[in-house]
């Protein structure tokens, strides 16, 4: 095989990488926030027999006012459904007006679910009281009403419920930590290389990837959750490892040229994150069939980011170093 | 090569000490603990209203311990995450019981008085607990007759409330200071339920007096427990009327009268009391207090600052009961107002599907590494050292998992298979490093490992910290992932990777 980074034309590798930016920044926007950093119902429930999700679907929304009703149903090892909605529409009413605090407000939506309650105290405690009732009751009836459409028993269902104000919580904690993760790796990786362009050759690569992990996420339609959370977490450090390889033996090595030294590194690299693919490849396959959508979800984001690291390794870190190299390779010489 | 010679390498000896201190031992005499994920249970988020210092927060942790403790919940676990919210873990599935369970964490503690039967008092009435000896907290008396009294502020409107529902309420006693009538107060008083005794505790407590101690007025069992709003059966053994009547309620019964198992296949909770006052009742109901009302109460006018007392026989008892009192009062009244948040419930079958599927995925994703490294070397001499080597590691991991009791769930098995990965990852980067033709000077195989190390010790560094501010931050699922990744990456790089290397070493010097 030649030698790509022999040919005068190598920095035309940069192109593939920049025209998948492009399309990457046109889906970074259109990532959903999953239940539990928006705040949400799931409900999840086994079913031995084939349920229509259509029907299902149009049922609940004449039952219910739903905001963003979604169900699905699931097939292979345990077969289900999976009901996801933001919540009933007065009672995310009622919740605006709570954070506003119109308690008197809360309290009339509530009513609707809860009828005349006897609390006392202050109007704050009155409002929580009822809101809360409300959406225990609405929850219940929710359940009950799905258990009853679909023949499956109302304590097979898993339900998971998370109010708007922990996910906001959560999220605001995830992007603490991706910030904190990137400044510490930054740090770690100047110190190892001191030159800033060559650092920045291999950091870019571990925001490619996180990148295209996050916007795999809308391509595929996952929502970003605390669990998707932790490939691209996984991707900042897995990404590295090719990238440090190869600049390594490119900085540090004496033998042969630059461009001799990157193309040796490829076999290892692809090695490398070849089995991490196909590591994660199978995780995905089994998960997918049996249905367990955290390990499903998390093994297909680092597939997706994975094979974007070869990209950003090989066609944007390999160039920059050797672009860096022959650089001070000419000022040497003049 | 051979394996004495092999057992004289210091990194093959910590591997293999590593493998049975590590791993065999802990994960023989501990065993591994799974997470909710793969055993199925509950997992309640609770949101306090502010942030709260370590202190406060202890004391939130240990109320709502107590409730869930005195709900009957045997496997709790109660943690905070981050200073505003507790995550409360139980092994319980059944919708009923997580709802009742998600309002008594949302809720304040179950103080409510009864009058005639209805509710007079709760424990939303409650403003606060008066801690102050001077306003009469604390226990009196002496010689065999302790007093304990706390005494509590209520809001205005349930003064009135309560003061509108006695008034005029009043059958004079001889002498007039007191009515017949009387208030009783409980805290969790037994909701929907059956008191279940046989002849032999009825006879022994057939009248309960007014003192709830040895008082000569007493009370009829019958009318107490009806004023409790339960039911009363009395009978020495479980007959279809029994039964019948127990059907989806709370059965309460004394420690020692009943089999409680057979009794959970018909009441939809069992309550097995112990007696520790002078009468069993009085725990079987969580009857606190029987308190006459006076006519000076019964006019109309609110009365804001009641009290709960009590008797005991020693000061010790006095204490415990006066403590007991006023951390459920309290309780009732947290440093912050909560909310439940989150509740996630994971059915066991679901849970046990998981962990088989888990399992299969492991093995799945180890069979596949295999393939690779066999496509890319095409020697089983290379391939088979880093295939034993990632076992090794997985063993190393999950046991070092059940050393320090974490438990393992669907996000660390995620975390498991990542850094067994970037485990693979270093020992490519080892053995191309030694197979790679060198056009300078030969090079010893002992340099090229070092040269290789330096890059997998750089490597295995941004992992850690990458992983790191999970750890810290409040994210729940993803401490786990944290620590499982980071917990593998270490063991790689102190523990296996040597190993790997020397065997390695041994085996390309033979050739």
């Amino acid at each position: 095989m030649t030698n790509i980074y022999e040919s005068k034309h190598y920095k035309l590798l940069l192109i593939l990488p920049l025209i998948m930016l492009v399309v990457m920044l046109y889906f970074i926007p259109q990532v959903k926030l999953g239940i539990d950093l928006r705040g949400g119902i799931l409900l999840t429930a086994p079913s031995a027999t084939l349920i229509d999700a259509v029907h299902l679907q149009s049922q609940i929304s004449s039952k219910f006012d739903l905001e963003d009703l979604n169900v699905r149903t699931t097939s292979g090892a345990t077969p289900g459904v999976y009901i996801e909605l933001i919540g009933e529409k007065s009672l995310l009413k009622a919740q605006e007006h709570l954070e506003a605090k119109d308690f008197q407000q809360v309290i009339d939506l509530s009513k609707k679910f809860t009828g005349e309650l006897n609390v006392s105290g202050d109007d704050q405690t009155k409002a929580d009281a009822y809101f809360s009732k409300a959406r225990e009751i609405f929850k219940n009836d929710l359940v009950a009403f799905i258990a009853q459409e679909t023949g499956v028993d109302r304590a097979q269902f898993s339900v998971n419920d998370t109010g708007p104000s922990l996910g906001a919580y959560f999220l605001n904690q995830a992007k603490t930590a991706i910030i904190i993760a990137f400044i510490l790796i930054a740090i770690l990786i100047f110190y190892y290389f001191k030159v800033p362009i060559i650092s920045f050759a291999v950091m870019q690569s571990a925001g490619f990837d996180a990148l295209l992990g996050y916007s795999a996420l809308a391509m595929l339609g996952i929502p970003l959750s605390l669990a998707t959370i932790a490939p691209l977490l996984m991707l900042i450090g897995y990404s590295v490892d090719t990238d440090i390889m190869l600049t390594d033996r490119m900085m540090k090595r004496k033998e042969g040229t630059p461009a001799i030294r990157a193309d040796g590194a490829i076999n290892t690299g692809l090695t490398m994150t070849g089995a991490a693919i196909a590591a994660m490849l199978s995780l995905y396959m089994v998960s997918n069939y049996a249905n367990i959508t955290v390990l499903s979800h998390i093994s297909l984001v680092l597939v997706i980011g994975l094979i974007g690291d070869i990209i950003a390794t090989w066609c944007t870190n390999a160039p920059m170093v050797l672009w860096y190299l022959e650089r001070k390779q000419k000022k040497v010489v003049s | 090569m051979n394996l004495g010679e092999l057992w004289k390498e210091r990194s093959i000896k910590i591997l293999v000490l590593s493998i049975v201190l590590l791993g065999l031992l802990p994960l023989g005499l501990k065993g591994l603990q799974f997470g909710m994920d793969f055993t199925g249970g509950t997992l309640i988020q609770v949101k306090l209203d502010k942030k709260l210092e370590p202190l406060e927060m202890q004391t939130v942790l240990t109320v709502l311990q107590t409730r869930l403790n005195a709900y009957g919940l045997k496997d709790i676990s109660v943690k905070p995450a981050g200073q505003e919210y507790i995550i409360v873990a139980i092994a319980e599935t059944n919708p009923q019981a997580v709802n009742q369970i998600q309002s008594l964490l949302g809720q304040q503690g179950k103080f409510e008085t009864l009058f005639n039967g209805n509710l007079v008092l709760s424990g939303n009435d409650i403003i606060s607990v008066i801690s102050d000896p001077q306003k009469g907290y604390g226990v009196r008396g002496g010689s065999g007759n302790y007093e304990w009294i706390v005494p509590f502020l209520l809001t205005n409107d349930a003064a009135n409330r309560f003061a509108q529902s006695v008034a005029g309420q009043c059958t004079p006693l001889t002498g007039g200071e007191q009515c017949t009538e009387v208030v009783y107060m409980f805290i969790d008083r037994p909701e929907n339920a059956v008191i279940l005794i046989n002849n032999t505790l009825y006879n022994e407590e057939k009248k309960i007096p007014e003192d709830l101690e040895k008082s000569p007025t007493t009370i009829a069992l019958e009318d107490l427990v009806s004023n409790s709003g339960a039911e009363l059966i009395v009978s020495n053994y479980l007959d279809n009327e029994t039964i019948d009547k127990i059907k989806n309620k709370t059965v309460v019964i004394a420690e020692g009268s009943f089999d409680a198992t057979t009794l959970e296949q018909y009441a939809s909770k069992v309550s097995v009391k112990q007696k520790s006052a002078s009468f069993w009742i009085i725990n079987g109901l969580n009857l606190e207090n029987i308190v006459h009302l006076t006519p000076g109460i019964t006019t109309g006018n609110p009365i804001n600052q009641p009290s709960i007392t009590g008797r005991s026989d020693t000061i010790e008892n006095a204490v415990r009961e006066l403590n007991r009192v006023t951390i459920l009062l309290k309780s009732g009244k947290l440093p912050v107002s909560v909310s439940v948040g989150s509740v996630s419930t994971i059915s066991a079958a679901l849970g046990a599907d998981f962990l088989k599927y888990s399992a299969i995925a492991g093995a799945v994703a180890g069979l596949a590494i295999m393939g690779i490294v066999f496509i890319r070397y095409r020697n089983i001499k290379i391939a088979a050292p880093i295939i034993l080597t990632s076992f090794s590691e997985v063993f190393l991991i999950l046991g070092m998992a059940a050393l320090i009791g974490w438990q393992i769930d669907l996000v660390s098995v995620a975390g498991i298979i990542a850094a067994v990965g970037t485990g693979i990852d270093y020992q490519i980067i080892i053995i191309d490093e030694i197979l790679r033709k060198e056009q300078e000077a030969i090079i010893s195989i002992t340099a090229k490992i070092k040269r290789a190390f330096s890059i997998i010790f750089m490597a295995a560094a941004t992992i850690i910290f990458a992983m790191f501010p999970l750890i810290f931050l409040g994210l729940g699922t993803l401490k786990g992932f944290a620590i499982t990744t980071i917990l593998g990456v270490l063991i790689g790089l102190l523990i296996t990777r040597p190993a790997y290397a020397t065997i390695v070493n041994k085996l390309s010097a033979k050739e």
